[in-house]
């Protein structure tokens, strides 16, 4: 049986995986998993993932969770490029750095960001305070300055001179409020040319690719009272 | 000029690196940065980690944070025994898997129970509400429940048959909450054992030793009110339940909405605050009167309550016990007839990832 991953491009660490596969051409299957219809909800995915959650691997009886343990994965099984995880001892510490960081911090940011402006009131129903709604862009503010000035610097990529599975999760990341109208690049022209490298580096169409659902996740049409009733509790839980 | 580590042994990942820099006779300069004093908020440490945390290291020139980042960088650097992060390519995906899920699962609960039970009534000399309490502490049972079922089972260790970095990150967090005084570990005899195990693999001396500091955590004198000032802002955070308390409920019935009592939404609302314990203004109503509904194969008035909520407890028991209150108030409500008791559901779909728990209460008739 074929390596699967279960997917679901809404989601930000899905879409790392899935530019991480494509562009390094590890032979898979798409799972996808429609979060918004509630499929990681149902009793079959439950067998792949008890914990109902994408992305997840599953390489023959073995399956993995958490995006980054399934990005080294892919890295280590197919013997990618050594700069997506390099060899070399503080390289590779510095991706590992920025992949620890960034649960709490960027990740959190740029799924609020997304949720309190757009999901939230848009496919949910559920109005947003704007005071709320300040607050989360506030804390997205401080994730990009930190992202900037701590990680980025003046290299050309977050870790180094080559982009490596850092550059992936963060970009992938930061479109979940471009996603939202947030205009994450503008007037920061440093993080705005390092996204154009990181995108050279991935290939703009493959980039464009893995990107086209969550720049539509504002068209969302409402979700219906039995989908919502479904959803709420898991959306509340996750943007805690 | 040797390695160091900027290490504060409250925090549990500076045990957890502190265990394993000394149980593999890493030379390293100890560094204390006492987060009690907001050492970590000065400039001089400020150089080392502007990111204003412990764990930090630096090895020479060379500037490293995140207590993740700094275990793998010494595993590689100093060549320890494989099965700290084992060369397999499974094993070690199991260990990366845990080590990811722990910064927003376990790390997260253990400091809040820690810091909400007796950081923030001892130290600070700040009171933290009941329900806040009671819902996290339900929060660190869910987090436990999944160490022992996703990752734990029926291994020796978290990832395999030998100990690894995971279970250090694993063991220093959970004695957070130890220290807190509360019994993590009672109830529990498989963490019991499992805990037996890293502490015999780790040697009981060292780990007694790494924990010394955090188990008189309780005999700290209150903080004067400078400190109080400086450590608020970062600890604010803490004082939140996680997650949050927002019971669901949803009345669908087929009576007209001229049938359905002005106002029930508001008093539904009051009523589950009362029956759930959960503030009122985080409770949602929705009532939907005038739907089509066929209830056991009959069309005659009905109706049907759905509550969800994350931290409700939801034994049967407990279900059953919310349940009979809820009919007890919509029989008077909405002048019910009790000619059939009403079966409660306590479904609990969702498992442990969404955290929903639902009490579906089964329809029951009006009698009239």
């Amino acid at each position: 049986m074929a390596l699967e991953l279960y997917l679901d491009l809404l989601s930000q660490p899905c879409r790392a995986i899935y530019i991480f596969a494509k562009k390094n051409r590890i032979p898979f299957e798409l799972r996808t998993v429609e979060l918004l219809k509630g499929q990681h909800l149902s009793d079959a995915f439950a067998q792949v993932n008890p914990l109902k959650k994408v992305p997840a691997l599953k390489d023959g009886d073995f399956t993995l969770t958490e995006s980054v343990a399934i990005l080294l994965y892919l890295t280590r099984k197919y013997k990618v490029p050594d700069h997506w995880y390099p060899q070399d001892l503080q390289a590779c510490a510095r991706v590992d750095e920025y992949l620890a960081w960034q649960h709490t911090a960027l990740r959190r940011s740029c799924l609020r960001a997304l949720w309190h402006k757009v999901m939230l009131p848009v496919f949910l129903g559920e109005p947003v305070s704007p005071e709320m709604l300040a607050t989360t862009l506030a804390e997205l503010d401080v994730s990009l300055e930190l992202l900037e000035g701590k990680f980025l610097q003046n290299k050309a990529f977050l870790t180094g001179p080559q982009v490596s599975l850092a550059d992936l999760v963060a970009i992938t990341e930061l479109m979940h409020p471009v996603g939202a109208g947030c205009r994450v690049f503008e007037g920061r022209p440093k993080l705005a040319a390092w996204r154009q490298r990181v995108e050279a580096a991935v290939g703009e169409a493959l980039f464009r690719e893995a990107h086209e659902v969550i720049l539509k996740a504002k068209d969302s049409p409402p979700a219906d009272p039995t989908i919502k009733q479904k959803l709420m509790p898991g959306v509340l839980a996750m943007i805690q | 000029m040797p390695l160091e580590l900027f290490l504060d042994l409250y925090s549990p990942p500076c045990r957890a690196i502190y265990i394993f820099a000394r149980k593999n006779g890493i030379p390293f300069e100890f560094r204390p940065v006492e987060l009690g004093r907001a050492e970590h908020l000065k400039p001089e440490f400020l150089k080392v980690n502007p990111l204003g945390k412990v764990p930090a290291l630096r090895d020479g020139d060379f500037l490293l944070a995140e207590s993740v980042a700094i275990l793998l960088y010494l595993s590689r650097k100093y060549e320890v025994p494989d099965h700290w992060y084992p060369q397999d390519l499974q094993a070690r995906a199991r260990v990366d898997e845990y080590l990811a899920w722990q910064h927003t699962a376990l790390r997260s609960s253990c400091t809040r129970a820690m810091w909400q039970k007796m950081m923030f009534p001892v130290f600070l000399g700040e009171q933290v509400p009941p329900e806040t309490l009671a819902s996290t502490l339900t929060e660190l049972d869910r987090c436990l429940e999944l160490l022992e079922d996703k990752f734990l089972k029926d291994k020796d260790f978290l990832a395999g048959p030998h100990i690894s970095v995971a279970d250090l990150m694993a063991i220093t967090e959970l004695m957070h909450p130890v220290s807190a005084g509360c019994q993590v570990f009672n109830s529990r005899p498989k963490l019991a054992a499992w805990r037996q195990r890293v502490e015999a693999a780790v040697g009981k001396e060292l780990f007694q030793e790494a924990h010394a500091v955090v188990m008189k955590a309780k005999d700290l004198p209150p903080a004067d009110s400078a400190i109080k000032e400086k450590l608020k802002p970062s600890v604010q955070v803490l004082l939140h339940s996680f997650p949050p308390d927002m019971p669901f409920v949803e009345l669908d019935t087929n009576l007209p909405a001229g049938r359905v009592p002005a106002g029930l939404e508001k008093r539904l609302c009051a009523a589950t605050a009362t029956i759930l314990s959960k503030p009122e203004d985080r409770v949602n109503v929705t009532v939907r009167p005038g739907l089509a509904m066929a209830v056991n194969g009959s069309t005659d008035p009905c109706a049907q309550l759905i509550i969800s909520s994350i931290g409700v407890v939801g034994t049967a028991e407990e279900n059953r016990g919310h349940s009979a209150r809820f009919f007890e108030f919509l029989t008077k409500e909405m002048g019910l007839g009790q000619d059939r008791p009403p079966r409660s559901q306590g479904r609990l779909p969702g498992g442990s990832g969404s955290g929903g728990k639902n009490i579906g209460l089964d329809a029951w008739r009006p009698g009239f």
